[in-house]
């Protein structure tokens, strides 16, 4: 008896393990949303844009990594994508708080477009920005960033410590 | 001798008889001459044009007609002008369809007028444009306190060239550039000459427009025919700083967006300027300015501004393709930031609008101070704004990607709840600004609440 019940229990927290996790693909559709499930997002897309990506600058290298973020929002969970940047021997890369760039948006048509604008932190200028992040090619992306919009007093440092326009290769 | 008094009175009373039906054949002939258009005739006309505007509605100079057919009177006759309210390609300006009869033929043109700011229901300054029902250009005036001041005509001759007015408040900055001194460079395409009609006139008492101004034929000898068009109010300076109002009732403040018809017109502006690729917008009570425009970067999807001094507002536009269909946290944060740096002359009456690529406008207004101050503290400085970025950025990805809801809606529901407790109340604008609805999220969904 004692063992038919483990065996019911365990079949029905494997049950439990296998519904908390979805993957969203375009055309997807979710009949009911359920508090607690993880909605991952079609890996294929997040490929795209996984990984280190980096340029030679004077010699210096430049690193961005983007990240996938486990996020959660109103009781489910969701993939969102994040990154932190490497230039000039940064000793914050490997902290924590270093991942402050974060995708604008991260739904499945964006992520399908090849273009993502993400929200920027300059650590050294201490300011955000805007940047767009665009796939030229499987592994080659552009890089431009920009001043982000709003009300601006005398102490605002205009430009950004590292390049606004780059081309970036991924290491493999 | 006798006789030649009597000679002398008889001819007297026959070139008077001979002045007298000549006076009258003048006025049968003038008022033979303008002929109000039948009720029947002028919706006869209406429902051809809303025909033809349907037939090809993309590509139309008129894109909305009333279905409201008013008689308005013209000075020295009794007949009157036919006047259907229409919007036509030109957005900005207030036109209307005007008809008559003129030798038994109907003769019609759009009279589009924007007022300057500081224009009065009395006395009109800004600039009206005369155009056919298809759009070409007939001619343009400057007024000036009901003055016309300058006549720009289409005479199919080489154009002078002609210092831009830089005393207009112009709504657009590339305006200013405008050959012909107009407030829009596409209708100096079609103006060749410019004229200087009048200058230092004691201002009519009301806004008049003779019809030979209008129509081709328009006049017929006599006294004038002249049609009171109405004019239009600039902004009404709004606030007094050395009395403010700081806890306003939400929906006096809704009515006085909604009244306000510079308001409006500075809304239809940013509408047609989504078209650029880069922001537009306009400080509200800047620098000297009721509406002191200013502009982002080609190219670009930001705008910055620096504000010297309080202002009543500012209003700005996001552009496609990577403008939001709603305020951005940006935005939000620097409604905060003019606030804290003592920008905002009246948290009463302070308004902040958007008018997106998308199709959509809002609008936000403070309710409570207090509370907005708090959100600010804890949702807008620092780490704290990403962390608000972000879950506004989140809750719209969720929205999109698991509930299938639509771009526009995912955003609106999204800042709603991430304006939740705020002391800001988010107002959704009609299509052409004249509606404001207070809007909230109620799950997964938007609903119109009262202005309290």
């Amino acid at each position: 008896m004692k063992t038919i019940i483990f065996i019911l229990a365990l079949l029905l927290n494997l049950s439990c393990v296998t519904a908390q996790e979805v993957t969203i693909k375009k055309g997807t559709k979710i009949e009911e949303v359920k508090k607690g499930t993880y909605y991952k997002t079609d890996r294929a897309l997040l490929n795209k844009y996984l990984g280190i990506w980096s340029t030679k600058i004077n010699d210096k290298e430049f690193k961005f990594e983007i990240l996938k973020k486990k996020t959660e929002v109103d009781g489910v969970f969701i993939d969102r994508l994040a990154g932190k940047y490497y230039f000039n021997n940064k000793s914050y890369y490997n902290e924590p708080s270093s991942i402050k760039c974060h995708a604008k948006s991260n739904t499945i048509e964006v992520l399908e477009k090849g273009t993502l604008r993400f929200r920027f932190f300059d650590y050294d200028n201490d300011k955000l920005g805007v940047l767009e992040f665009e796939l030229i090619e499987e592994n080659k992306a552009s890089w431009h960033l920009l001043e982000r919009g709003g009300y601006r007093d005398e102490s605002f440092r205009k430009g950004f410590s590292v390049p606004i326009e780059m081309v970036l290769i991924r290491k493999k | 001798m006798k006789t030649i008094p009597i000679k002398l009175i008889l001819l007297f009373s026959l070139l008077v008889l001979i002045y007298s039906c000549e006076k009258d054949d003048n006025l049968i002939i003038k008022e033979g001459y303008l002929k109000t258009v039948a009720l029947a005739d002028a919706k006869s006309f209406l429902r051809q044009s809303q025909d033809e505007k349907n037939s090809t509605p993309e590509g139309n100079f008129i894109t909305s007609i009333s279905d409201e057919i008013n008689y308005e009177d013209l000075t020295n006759t009794d007949e009157e002008l036919a006047v259907i309210d229409v919007k036509t390609k030109y957005k900005n300006l207030q036109s209307k369809v005007v008809l008559l009869n003129i030798n038994n033929e109907l003769q019609s043109v759009v009279v589009g007028l924007n007022p300057f700011e500081h224009s009065t229901e009395t006395s009109f300054s800004g600039e009206m444009l005369i155009t056919s029902i298809n759009g070409n250009i007939i001619k343009a005036f400057e007024i000036e306190d009901n003055v016309f001041v300058a006549e720009y005509i289409n005479n199919n001759t080489v154009h002078k060239n002609h210092e831009p007015n830089k005393n207009k408040n112009s709504v657009n900055e590339t305006a200013k550039n405008c050959w012909c001194g107009m407030s829009n460079c596409n209708w100096c395409g079609e103006l060749d000459e410019v004229i200087i009609t009048s200058g230092g006139s004691p201002s009519p008492p009301s806004p008049y427009v003779s019809i030979a101004h209008m129509y081709p034929t328009g006049g017929g000898g006599g006294l004038p025919n002249e049609w009171d068009f109405g004019g239009g109010g600039g902004h009404n300076g709004t606030h007094n700083p050395d009395n403010p109002d700081p806890e306003e009732n939400p929906c006096d403040k809704i009515n006085e967006l909604e009244s306000d018809r510079a308001f409006k017109r500075r809304l239809l502006d940013l509408e047609e300027n989504t078209s650029l690729d880069y922001e537009t917008g306009f400080l509200i009570n800047h620098n000297g300015s009721v509406y002191d425009p200013i502009a982002g970067s080609p190219n670009t999807d930001e705008i910055n501004f620096n504000v010297s001094g309080t202002i009543d507002g500012y209003l700005h536009s996001h552009v496609l393709p990577n403008g939001n269909s709603i305020f951005s946290p940006d935005d939000i944060e620097a409604l905060y930031l003019l606030y804290n740096n003592g920008h905002i002359n009246n948290t009463g009456t302070f308004v902040i609008s958007v008018v997106t690529g998308h199709g959509t406008s809002y609008s936000i207004i403070i309710d409570d101070v207090n509370a907005f101050n708090t959100f600010s503290q804890n949702n807008l400085i620092g780490d704290n704004f990403s962390s608000f970025s972000i879950g506004y950025s989140a809750q719209s990805d969720l929205l999109e990607n698991l509930y299938g809801i639509d771009f526009v809606s995912a955003n609106e529901i999204a800042m709603l709840q991430a304006l939740e407790n705020s002391g800001l109340s988010l107002l959704k604008g009609n299509s052409d600004y004249s509606d404001w609805q207070k809007i909230k999220a109620q799950g997964r969904q938007t609903v119109d609440v009262g202005c309290n």
